[in-house]
């Protein structure tokens, strides 16, 4: 191929890529975004495929076999927690306005530029490597690609002089075009909408390059995938690679391997920006979860076919396994995809490129350069009216400057290292902002001195381990330290610390500099005290989903800075006429007609800061927004967060302890002048504070209770009025505080002893922090409405109770038959055991006698049953098995069921076991029962034929309720009489009154629960009923 | 020869009951075989002693009643005693009809019950012996030759042997010789006691 063929086709694609770019940015502006569908942003996260993936995969296949799967393994295990760890980076990130991750971890810390910093050179030093690994595949691939159809390894090219170097120009252009891309101007998210949907495309690319090399490979080269195995095994060499080797370090390097890459998907910066930053909608994330794994797998499917393929067709080892993706296709001719292949990696490693490099720059402009140049007076950037150019070109010169490295990297050490061992080394980087960027999100305790002091740490070791070592085999310095150990203590071996032996060195490093990160993080962060701003941040990191929305930040401004001071500030970084539109958007939402109309408020100050935070970073902004607040150094605000959390145990300080009550008493203050307004309504209104001390007493409860104002301040509330509470009062507290509100009937005593019923409604009050600071309970008097709801209660249950005396009479012959039978028994017995005396068979008369023991038992349970049920009793209601109450009915009703020749099945579901039991009057409940089965005989006796079967259910209904079911074969319901079934005296029997259904329902609705009948399908009606189960009292 | 003892079989569904029934009667020395069912009990080998049915008129599917019709259906030649409840007389009047032994209200006296399957076991004997008696006759009558047969129906009629060998066209020394026959055969005494025996045979008299 000729050079200027692979140029022109390079161009032209990237020409594609700026296209989609451009357009994806154009559509942005107009509000029409291309990029907000789950599908891109799951492909967008597949920049996680680079070079290393594309070329890199095949050649460590090509020496340790299934060994390259934990890169794919480890992000396809982190996506099925995404839902719970990323959703939550995202929305601290979206509230905080976050740019990159460094933003992130110094947004948490206390707003630390320092941390900031820190985050950054790490990023910046150990992602170059694998920059300059993109360089290096795309350099290699170009050259290879150039001499075709000779397959000439790059490394044994001669060396070229910098100026004719491939590299050096790809890298010169990636830089340029990075810059088109990412910094054509700034804006305070920093979103990038168009190269979000370039990378999508090319994520696409190449995973259609890769899978037509692994089809080609596997059906144009070979026969299928069995026929390239089967040559494969007959290799020894090749064979060992299909099994995984069964030492025990192979698993602990798989597992390191996993745990990397698991920390790698989410804290690479380039990850953190196309998952985080540049994320849409956090809806996008449940997709993802499911198609990026899926990519994961489509791109790895073909790498162990092309690997195997690769070292069958090139036997002699001559071909590096780095490059068989592209070899292969040229030493079969066909140049066309030998070509498409080169895209597909160019693909791979230009996406990567230009995420990494803005991300990066991002970083670099925000949280190193930005803070260092605002402190140099000298430099006189605070009067400077528009800074935003000076932005664009820090940023600009970053990316340069990043690639630059990213080249000199590539120049100095890349042949040195195989692909995947330099991306592992830059993995191992990223992995020490773990321990950082978990704490943030799920330990409040963490503390700015321990994250820098574990990131330094966690850094020095890796840069021990794993960099230097790396740099010492490229020939840069004596490669005697790892050998020898520094200092020639062997203790200090940079690949056996502390005589740890057996790991291999990326295991190793991983292990030792994650074990010191973490011990460095969490001891320094308990050995200290937070400031004040980190508590603040913990709380909102931590908590993030407690907030009402996405957009609520932290108020910590004391303090107020008109609109007209403002906007110069923020027109300086943002360009003013950026930082007009942004002001007028922020008064449109508070429903203002123009920015003058805007009032100094800490939220105004805070939208600034978001503002600004886009700009510059979080840090940053809270330095340039200070600068102009002035606001006092521990403001009351700051002191309630201090208070917020973790505050008694670590408010030891009088002074903050002084200003804690001070507070307390402003906000009770608050409350009591609230509650004056309440004194012009008549209803019951007090407020206690959290010791239940009486704090306020309006008119109305003076004439309810009796005691004047004067008299109740300062009591105990509920002890003055001896209250008794229909459950333990510390469970209505515990409903009160998770929902703010209590409402129920409480019994009280006056002032002059009689008792009142009052619906009490309870109502927690808050401070702006969310701490309870008191309960305002409103009362209505409600007794005599108890009274009447009595007097209808106990009439009801007299109708009840003539209904059931008139069902007992009904059924008379069936309970004298029920009494008769034990009775008949006992006489039999007692007549044989006379006779078995009379015989001296002493053993037969005790059993005769146990016998009538029994039946005597058995007939004083049926009368105390059918005297229950005759008994007028007041309703009571009892913790019921209602399995246990049908049975009861059924003993009953089994005569009257026999004389009328009716099978009877039942089906009690032991499900109701596990569910609570029923609140319930037991005579009520079986008196429905038992009208329901006396209805149902009833109805089955006057049918002349078919089989008379009566079938009686319980279960769980849904919602908690448990169901009976009487079903019954009769003639079934007339659609006519549907409507009038429950009605009372309605009545299809000529004897009948025609009160028991309409009792029965009403019954059942004071139970809670309902009654209806639904006619069966082939013959007969089912007469149904529910009741609602008990809450957790029941045991 | 001597009968084995009786068995009472007591047929009700109410456990408790059924098993006091069992100890009573038991506790007077006879056997017992109880059934919470009619199928059940219809499904047993019966016993071939003299027995009695104990019988509850209300039982669960097969009513009292419906067995007793099935057993005459069957020719099951058992005597019933009924229990009931209540007195339900229309239900008494029917089982009566039908052939049952007794009918007694619950609770049961004892005596009452006791005398009833004494009764009942009595008759079943008698019955039984009866059948046995009627079942050997037929045994003799099925040792005749068809001519004896002829022969013994116009003795019985009461015709004289030069009658019967007009009547068979035969010679009257020839009928002699079969009368002669048939009584050894049947081993009648008389002719009184063949014109007995025939009788309960059935052997209906030609006109």
């Amino acid at each position: 191929v000729q050079g200027w063929v692979i140029v022109t086709v390079s161009f032209a694609y990237l020409g594609v890529l700026f296209a989609i770019a451009y357009y994806g940015d154009k559509r942005a502006d107009a509000g029409r975004s291309i990029i907000a569908r789950p599908t891109i942003y799951a492909l967008s996260l597949a920049v996680y495929c680079t070079a290393w993936t594309f070329y890199g995969s095949v050649g460590r296949a090509a020496s340790t076999g299934i060994g390259f799967l934990p890169i794919y393994l480890g992000p396809t295990l982190m996506a099925g927690l995404w839902w719970f760890v990323m959703l939550k980076i995202i929305r601290i990130s979206k509230v905080n306005r976050i740019t990159s991750i460094a933003d992130f971890i110094a947004s948490r810390y206390g707003k630390s530029q320092m941390l900031g910093g820190l985050v950054t050179v790490i990023a910046v030093v150990g992602v170059m490597p694998y920059i300059s690994l993109q360089l290096k595949a795309v350099s290699n691939s170009f050259t290879i690609l150039l001499h075709y159809p000779n397959i000439v390894m790059p490394a044994h090219a001669p060396v070229q002089p910098f100026f004719q170097d491939s590299a050096l120009y790809i890298a010169m252009i990636l830089a340029a075009f990075t810059i088109v891309f990412g910094t054509r101007h700034l804006d305070a998210t920093e979103r990038h909408e168009g190269m979000v949907a370039a990378v999508a495309f090319e994520s696409l690319v190449k995973l259609l390059a890769f899978l037509a090399v692994g089809v080609f490979v596997t059906f144009g080269i070979y026969n299928g995938v069995g026929d390239i195995f089967h040559r494969a095994e007959a290799v020894p060499k090749l064979k060992a690679l299909m099994t995984m080797a069964d030492s025990g370090t192979d698993y602990v390097n798989w597992g390191s391997l996993t745990f990397l890459s698991m920390l790698s998907i989410m804290l690479l910066p380039r990850q953190f920006q196309i998952a985080v930053v540049e994320n849409v909608s956090e809806q996008h994330l449940a997709r993802a979860t499911w198609l990026f794994p899926l990519y994961l797998l489509l791109i790895n499917i073909f790498v162990l076919p092309i690997t195997l393929g690769g070292l069958l067709h090139f036997p002699d080892g001559s071909v590096d396994a780095d490059t068989f993706v592209l070899t292969l296709p040229m030493a079969a001719h066909r140049e066309a995809l030998a070509l498409f292949v080169f895209i597909g990696g160019l693909s791979a490693a230009t996406a990567m490129v230009i995420v990494e490099t803005i991300a990066l720059s991002t970083m670099v402009c925000n949280d190193l350069v930005m803070p260092v140049l605002l402190r140099q007076r000298w430099l006189r950037l605070h009067e400077q009216q528009d800074l935003s150019g000076v932005l664009l070109s820090i940023r600009r010169w970053a990316i340069a400057g990043i690639l630059l490295l990213g080249y000199v990297y590539f120049r100095g050490a890349g042949e040195a290292y195989a692909l995947v061992s330099i991306g592992l080394i830059s993995f191992a980087a990223v992995a020490q902002f773990a321990p950082s960027i978990f704490g943030a999100i799920y330990w409040k305790e963490g503390t700015k001195n321990g994250a820098i002091a574990g990131l330094l740490a966690g850094f020095a070791v890796w840069g021990y381990t794993l960099l230097l070592p790396s740099f010492a085999q490229s020939g840069w310095f004596s490669s005697h330290f790892i050998d020898e150990g520094l200092f020639g203590a062997a203790l200090l071996k940079p690949h056996q610390l502390f005589g740890v032996s057996g790991l291999d060195e990326i295991s190793h490093g991983l292990f030792w500099s994650m074990l010191i990160n973490i011990a460095a993080y969490i001891g320094v962060s308990l050995a200290g005290r937070p400031g004040a701003v980190e508590i603040a941040q913990a709380t909102l990191f931590v908590d993030v989903f407690r907030r009402a929305a996405p957009g609520e930040g932290s108020h910590v401004w004391r303090g107020s800075v008109p609109v007209q001071d403002l906007l110069p500030l923020i027109g300086r970084f943002l360009g003013p006429e950026r930082a007009r539109e942004a002001f007028l958007d922020f008064a449109r939402q508070c429903g203002l007609g123009s920015i003058d109309e805007l009032q100094p408020t800490a939220e105004l100050m805070h939208y600034a800061e978001t503002l600004l935070a886009g700009a510059i970073g979080s840090a940053s902004a809270r330095v340039m927004v200070a600068s102009v607040a002035k606001e006092e150094q521990l403001g009351l605000d700051e002191v309630m967060n201090i208070l917020d959390e973790a505050s008694q145990a670590r408010a030891y300080s009088r002074q903050l302890e002084q200003k804690s009550r001070e507070l307390e008493e402003t906000t009770a203050e608050v409350l009591r002048e609230r509650a004056n307004l309440l004194d012009l309504t008549h209803d019951t209104v007090f407020v206690r504070d959290i010791n239940n001390i009486i704090t306020f007493w309006n008119r109305g409860a003076e004439t309810l209770y009796g005691w004047t104002r004067d008299e109740v301040i300062g009591q105990v509330a509920h002890n003055l009025l001896r209250t008794i509470f229909p459950a333990p009062f510390e469970e209505m507290t515990a409903e009160l505080n998770s929902t703010g509100r209590w409402e129920g009937e409480l019994t009280c005593t006056r002032r002059n002893g009689t008792q009142v019923v009052v619906a009490s409604r309870w109502a927690l009050q808050v401070d702006e922090r969310g701490n309870p600071i008191g309960v305002l309970e409103t009362a209505n008097d409600i007794t005599e409405q108890k009274r009447v709801q009595e007097t209808l209660e106990n009439v009801q249950a007299e109708l009840a109770h003539v209904a059931r005396v008139a069902t007992l009479g009904e059924m008379s012959a069936s309970i004298a038959h029920e009494i008769n039978q034990p009775l008949g028994a006992i006489v039999n017995s007692a007549n044989a055991c006379l006779r078995w005396l009379e015989q001296q068979k002493l053993e037969e008369a005790r059993r005769s006698v146990a016998r009538v023991i029994g039946e005597g038992y058995r007939a004083t349970e049926i009368i105390g049953r059918i005297r229950a049920l005759a008994k007028k009793t007041p309703p009571r209601k009892d913790w019921l098995d209602i399995n246990d109450t049908i049975r009861e009915v059924i003993a009953l009703a089994r005569g009257e069921l026999q004389r009328n020749g009716i099978a009877l099945d039942t089906r009690l579901s032991d499900d109701v076991r596990y569910v609570p039991l029923i609140l319930a009057d037991r005579v009520q409940v079986q008196q429905v029962i038992l009208n329901l089965i006396i209805n149902a005989i009833e109805a089955m006796s006057g049918a002349a034929d078919g089989p008379r079967e009566l079938l009686i259910r319980s279960g769980i209904a849904e919602s908690q309720r448990v169901f009976v079911a009487v079903r019954d074969s009769g003639p079934g319901l007339d659609p006519k009489s549907l409507d009038h079934l429950f009605d009372a005296f309605y009545t299809t029997k000529p004897e009948g009154m025609g009160m028991g259904l309409a009792i029965s329902r009403s019954i059942i609705d004071a139970h809670g629960g309902r009654l209806w009948a639904i006619a069966n399908d082939d013959r007969g009606a089912t007469f149904q009923f529910t009741l609602p189960t008990g809450g957790e009292r029941a045991a | 020869m001597k009968e084995p003892d009786g068995v009472v079989i007591v047929i009700d569904d109410d456990a408790s009951l059924r098993e006091s029934l069992e100890d009573l009667i038991r506790s007077v020395g006879l056997r017992v075989e109880a059934f919470a069912s009619a199928q059940e009990f219809l499904r047993s080998n019966r016993p071939d002693v003299p027995s009695c049915l104990v019988l509850d008129v209300r039982l669960k599917g097969l009513s009292g009643l419906d067995l007793q019709k099935r057993m005459a259906e069957a020719d099951i030649e058992i005597p019933i005693i009924f229990m009931t409840g209540h007195g339900d007389i229309p239900m008494t009047v029917q089982a009566m009809k039908a052939g049952a032994v007794e009918f007694l209200t619950k609770p049961l006296r004892d005596q009452d019950l006791l005398e009833a399957i004494q009764h009942a076991l009595e008759r079943d004997r008698k019955a039984r012996e009866q059948r046995a008696k009627i079942a050997e006759l037929h045994g003799r009558y099925r040792s005749l030759t068809p001519r004896e047969r002829e022969v013994m129906t116009l003795v019985v009629a009461g015709l004289l042997n030069k009658q019967i060998a007009g009547e068979l066209s035969t010679s009257e020394a020839s009928v002699k010789v079969h009368r002669q026959h048939v009584m050894e055969k049947m081993g009648a005494g008389s002719l009184a006691e063949l014109v007995r025996m025939a009788d309960k045979l059935g052997i209906p008299a030609p006109k």
